[in-house]
């Protein structure tokens, strides 16, 4: 048993009416609508989706977003062939061709997987330092040939790109509980606003829940004329609050006989009075040897996929985990018929707030090793405090969660500076000097729906539950005209 | 991209607008000795921190104009006429 899809109720972001037909490395699978290509993958049992970049080692998905860092694939043919797209942001649709990174002749038995065995003789700068005489050139072509990842398609584009300049009085970057409520209380205090979603859908975290708080809160920033961007990833802050983002328009006009010459991308530039980062957090990974190898992935991925797109990612699952977030994974993916073998607690119990609820809880334990290569089919689990044996667990799919670290890159790219809080154990933005030329603020309550690791007091609240302030500033930033630009 | 504060045409982005270097350069007489010469001609201060330049909206209006501008975090704290003294 491993990776497959699951019953009826599970599955808020797909329609199972729609069926809908692709191709990975040449096989035929289904997926629904709503799928990404790392969720139809995983519900076709595919977890093998492609190769390192050096080593060739074999990676699966790992996470269920932007954050994707294994799971590439080649998608198109032609000279629509996209390189090293995250699987994670791929949306499937009726004729999707896609393909495995770095792998010859295939993804399953990968020559280059001759580089893993031989890594200990591979060390960083190897090449330039080895292959120095006669002449590094000789030798290039073939070094350059057997690294790297996909292959571009080395024709010309025949699609279309454009550019759009905007301008807003407040823009939000997430659109989250955090960014919607941001959103609706500025428009609502009369500001022209403007919403990124990086998704196609709206809600971030909530969104999968179906919570009726994110369904209020669309349906008011409709109402109010919040300018809603979807599918809108913002990549950059500059000078004097500018924000430059991609919306990607090709999964919307995607399709076999799509016509030549569509638009495929647009680049928004908008300068905004106040940009408000809400884009949230992303989960942490925990460390131990082979935690890249495909049947590892992010706990709350997993859960997304669960309840997002009816994937079970695994059957049996091994959670390892340094904070109580780890736990509501464990009882929600159990409620989706996931047997859980055991969570491997690396905390003493005195500092786990969270109830075990039944679950199997190695106290002090740290997973030590990995079987399974292609796939994952056990591990190793040692306790860290000594003095107990090692043992080995059989399971399909292991979850990592390592709390949680905001994403505050727009932030510190506005040159914020950041601050670690020691309860929480992460860093958050700190407050930027009035006045500045870059005004990127954090809600408040982009950091709530985070929760807190290592803090008993504060811990085991889904996001959901998580107290969310409408943010208070956010009305009276509105309201002030005062321009970033002091003239 | 900064956003400049043309005085005769508004806000407009950084790329309508050509940068003349350091203002407020005062000429040396013509009895000067060479080194000042040389100073005038070729030294300029590059300070981190608030700086007094001269744009032009050679894209638009085609005027110059002086800018009070932070080279740390591109804050624009004035702008004024070309005749005016620096600000201080």
């Amino acid at each position: 048993m491993s990776s497959g899809r699951l019953g009826a109720p599970f599955g808020t972001r797909i329609d199972r009416t729609r069926k809908v037909g692709f191709q990975f490395n040449g096989r035929d699978y289904q997926g629904f609508q709503g799928d990404t290509l790392a969720s139809a993958l995983l519900a076709n049992d595919v977890r093998l989706v492609g190769r390192s970049f050096k080593l060739h080692r074999p990676r699966g998905i790992f996470s269920c977003g932007v954050e994707e860092p294994t799971g590439l694939v080649d998608v198109g043919e032609g000279a629509r062939r996209t390189p090293n797209l995250r699987a994670t942001l791929v949306e499937v649709h009726e004729g999707l061709v896609a393909a495995s990174v770095n792998c010859w002749p295939s993804v399953g038995f990968d020559v280059g997987a001759v580089n893993d065995w031989l890594s200990a003789m591979l060390p960083a700068g190897f090449y330039y330092k080895t292959f120095m005489w006669p002449d590094w050139h000789l030798f290039e072509p073939w070094i350059r040939r057997a690294a790297g990842l996909g292959r571009a398609s080395g024709l010309p584009d025949p699609d279309h790109y454009e550019e759009i300049s905007a301008v807003a009085d407040v823009l939000v970057v997430g659109a989250g509980l955090a960014g919607l409520s941001c959103a609706v209380a500025a428009a609502a205090a009369g500001a022209s606003t403007v919403l990124l979603a990086s998704s196609a859908t709206l809600g971030g975290r909530l969104e999968w829940r179906a919570d009726p708080r994110i369904l209020a809160l669309v349906a008011e920033a409709r109402r109010l004329d919040v300018r809603i961007l979807t599918r809108t990833l913002a990549f950059g802050v500059f000078d004097h609050n500018l924000l430059c983002a991609v919306e990607s328009l090709s999964s919307i006009t995607a399709g076999a006989q799509r016509p030549q010459g569509v638009l495929r991308e647009r680049l928004w530039k908008i300068r905004a009075r106040h940009i408000v980062a809400a884009n949230g957090a992303f989960e942490r990974p925990m460390v131990f040897p082979d935690n890249d190898r495909p049947g590892v992935m992010l706990a709350a991925a997993a859960e997304k996929y669960a309840y997002g797109y009816g994937v079970a990612c695994g059957r049996r699952v091994v959670i390892a985990s340094n904070c109580d977030s780890a736990y509501a994974v464990a009882s929600s993916l159990r409620a989706a018929g996931v047997e859980i073998a055991a969570l491997v607690e690396r905390r003493p119990p005195s500092d786990v707030a969270a109830a075990a609820d039944g679950l199997r809880v190695i106290s002090e334990a740290a997973i030590a090793s990995v079987a399974g290569t292609r796939a994952v089919h056990g591990c190793t689990v040692v306790s860290v405090a000594g003095g107990t044996r090692p043992e080995k667990i059989e399971c399909d799919l292991i979850l990592s969660a390592g709390g949680y670290a905001p994403a505050v890159h727009l932030h510190s790219q506005a040159g914020g500076k950041l601050r670690w809080l020691d309860d929480s154990a992460m860093f958050v933005p700190m407050a930027r000097r009035p006045g500045s030329s870059a005004s990127v603020l954090a809600p408040v309550c982009s950091r709530r729906p985070t929760r807190p690791v290592m803090r008993p007091s504060l811990a085991g609240r889904s996001p959901g539950e998580a107290p969310c302030r409408p943010c208070p500033w956010a009305a009276s930033v509105a309201r002030s005209r005062a321009p970033t630009c002091r003239v | 991209m900064m956003q400049l504060d043309c005085p005769w045409c508004g806000k407009r982005d950084e790329n309508e607008f050509v940068c003349g270097g350091t203002t407020h350069i005062q000429r040396p007489p013509l009895s000067a000795s060479d080194r000042d010469w040389g100073e005038y001609l070729f030294f300029r201060d590059n300070p981190k921190g608030l700086h007094l330049e001269r744009w032009r909206h050679a894209s638009g209006c085609g005027q110059w104009f002086n800018l009070a501008r932070s080279t740390v975090t591109h804050d624009i704290v004035s702008v004024y006429a070309m005749t005016d003294p620096a600000p201080r």
